[in-house]
């Protein structure tokens, strides 16, 4: 392999007279090709078009410099102009490797006519296969989007499904209803009008949270009726033990707000924060806007994050739904209460 | 006629009052000496009292009225009042334990004082049943609990205190005595050790690759495979690589 090649070439391109085909100026032009494959694939890549298409681009860069470089090497030594043997490998030579490595053999004794149409085969050939493989690509780039998408759409329907029959059964939870009506029927003996008004509420709250299923948009000043509907009954029910408060400016009553967010967070600081506490504790729900982000924050003094909170799927529920919803433009954020209890803080965009 | 003395135990003041009016309604001779509004408050008194008969909610704060019964069921007769738990009752009508199903109806109040009657002239002899009802009861409120996956995490945050959905963690890396949670918008320190972790997350959501590191299976970019066989993982928005341990290898054989 070290010898030097017998035949000696004039490349007419770039004008070099008597340029010796040695070993190292094949490789070197195999060199060459590769690195413009290589830039060309980077390129692909850095454009995102897809990891594959890189991979693809590399594989088939050294395939065609491998075959192209022996192709080039049997040519040379096979040549002969007066029989026209090594034709074949001229032909096939610059089919493969396309005009690169065939520019090496431009000029050679061997006919002219061969390597022409090599190089217009090579060129077509590869062009059909690469837009081909483009093509394929883009399909199944888009094909996995549009599967991607709809997979998004079946998780979220599934989602909401899930967090409408968790509410519902939140909602009409035995333990709840059941609790709540013994307090009316005890309250129509003491305290006919404190009765009449729970059951009002009781009344108020199962409506909305019924129509919460028909319904995919709300507004804060819907979804704070509910809330305080459901606050009032355990006002009734507990006393003293439990204080609440809004501050929800009155322009944003109207902003949209989707059903079913601000709900599971109140029901939570009951459940968790303040019944469990035997002292009880405050409730304070409150709404902001800046800068196209509202902010709805429900903080409680009651138990605080303690160990079973870790386990609380209703609030997971409520991160999944915020990121089916909103991407990374949603977030539910939940902090220690100062001295104790919990804030839960809904972002959205407005 | 003796007089029955009784305590009643609920945290909702009308359920009490209205409870101690069908009570009185339906059993002259009863005497409600005192009212608990929690598990606590429920022990003391019946410690000062030593009443015959403890009516008990189950959802209180303080103590739950199982835990109260568990104590108590030597000195009184004990009768659950429950708004609805299935499982409680089940128990209940298993272990042939008195409870009542709020709102309480006089019917259903007159069967439990005529049998309260029945039983009081004899010594109280079903805390056995009313520690094996516990008994099944803790099994089963254990057994519920040993389902769930961990879904927070909580850690420290400057001097707040924040919990981080458990999908927003890349990965955990054991350091020294403690676990580095790596989210996408920076680490925290916490306590839980990472063999812990690895026995409370969900394990189809949450992967340990080595010794100390467990990654979260939706983060994962890529997968590499070395000329030795080695696999390592990388995380999409981070640039750490993590090598996988030749023992959890398999978790990435059928990718």
């Amino acid at each position: 392999m070290g010898r030097v090649l017998p035949t000696e070439f004039r490349i007419p391109q770039l004008n070099l007279s008597l340029m010796r085909i040695d070993r190292e100026t094949v490789l070197s032009w195999f060199a060459f090709t590769i690195a413009v494959h290589l830039a060309i694939g980077y390129f692909l890549h850095a454009i995102r078009i897809d990891n594959l298409g890189f991979r693809l681009h590399v594989i088939s860069t050294l395939v065609h410099g491998l075959f192209g470089v022996s192709f080039v090497l049997a040519a040379l030594y096979l040549s002969d102009p007066k029989t026209g043997t090594g034709r074949l490998a001229v032909i096939l030579t610059a089919v493969v490797s396309g005009s690169v490595c065939s520019n090496i053999l431009v000029g050679s004794p061997v006919v002219k006519g061969d390597l022409l149409v090599g190089i217009f085969m090579g060129t077509l050939v590869r062009s059909i296969l690469f837009g081909f493989a483009f093509y394929w690509e883009l399909v199944t780039i888009a094909e996995a989007s549009l599967e991607q998408e709809r997979i998004r759409r079946i998780r979220m329907n599934k989602q909401v499904n899930e967090a409408q029959l968790n509410i519902l059964q939140a909602q009409i939870e035995p333990h709840f209803l059941f609790n709540t009506l013994s307090n009316i029927l005890t309250l129509f003996d003491t305290d006919l009008e404190k009765g009449k008004s729970m059951q009002k509420d009781l009344i108020r709250y199962l409506k909305a949270s019924f129509s919460r299923f028909r319904i995919s948009t709300s507004t804060i000043g819907e979804e704070l009726a509910l809330v305080e509907a459901y606050l009032n009954i355990f006002k009734v029910r507990m006393g003293d033990r439990l204080r609440f408060r809004t501050e929800v400016p009155d322009r944003l009553r109207n902003a949209p707000f989707p059903p079913m967010l601000l709900q599971p967070l109140v029901e939570n600081a009951i459940k968790h924060g303040i019944e469990p506490k035997i002292e009880g504790g405050d409730i304070l729900i409150r709404a902001a806007e800046h800068g196209g982000t509202l902010r709805l924050v429900v903080s409680d003094t009651g138990m605080g994050i303690g160990e079973e909170i870790g386990m609380n799927t209703g609030l997971s529920n409520i991160c999944e739904r915020l990121k089916l919803l909103y991407g990374d433009r949603g977030r539910l954020l939940l902090e220690e209460n100062r001295p104790t209890g919990l804030v839960a803080t809904l972002e959205v965009p407005l | 006629m003796t007089t029955i003395r009784a305590i009643i135990a609920d945290d909702e003041a009308q359920l009490r009052h209205h409870l101690k009016h069908q009570l009185i309604a339906a059993w002259p001779e009863i005497d409600i000496c005192a009212e608990a509004e929690n598990g606590r408050q429920a022990l003391e008194l019946v410690a000062a009292h030593r009443p015959d008969v403890v009516f008990l909610d189950i959802r209180m704060p303080g103590l739950s009225g199982m835990e109260v019964a568990r104590r108590i069921a030597d000195s009184a007769w004990i009768v659950f009042v429950t708004a609805y738990d299935q499982y409680a009752v089940e128990a209940f009508e298993k272990e042939a334990i008195d409870y009542l199903m709020k709102p309480v109806t006089p019917e259903r109040l007159e069967t439990t004082v005529r049998r309260l009657k029945d039983r009081i002239s004899r010594p109280p002899e079903q805390s056995g049943s009313i520690q094996n009802a516990l008994d099944y009861l803790a099994a089963i409120t254990e057994g519920r609990k040993g389902t769930g996956s961990l879904q927070w995490i909580r850690a420290q945050h400057g001097n707040d205190i924040r919990l981080i959905p458990v999908e927003d963690v890349l990965y955990f890396k054991a350091q020294d005595k403690y676990t580095l949670v790596i989210t996408r918008k920076g680490e925290s320190l916490i306590r839980k050790p990472v063999k812990e972790l690895g026995l409370e997350l969900d394990p189809d959501r949450f992967w340990q690759i080595n010794r100390g590191v467990i990654i979260n299976v939706a983060a994962v970019d890529t997968v590499s495979r070395s000329m030795t066989g080695r696999y390592s993982v990388r995380l999409k928005d981070h640039s750490d690589l993590l090598l996988v341990s030749r023992n959890f290898t398999h978790l990435f054989k059928q990718m």
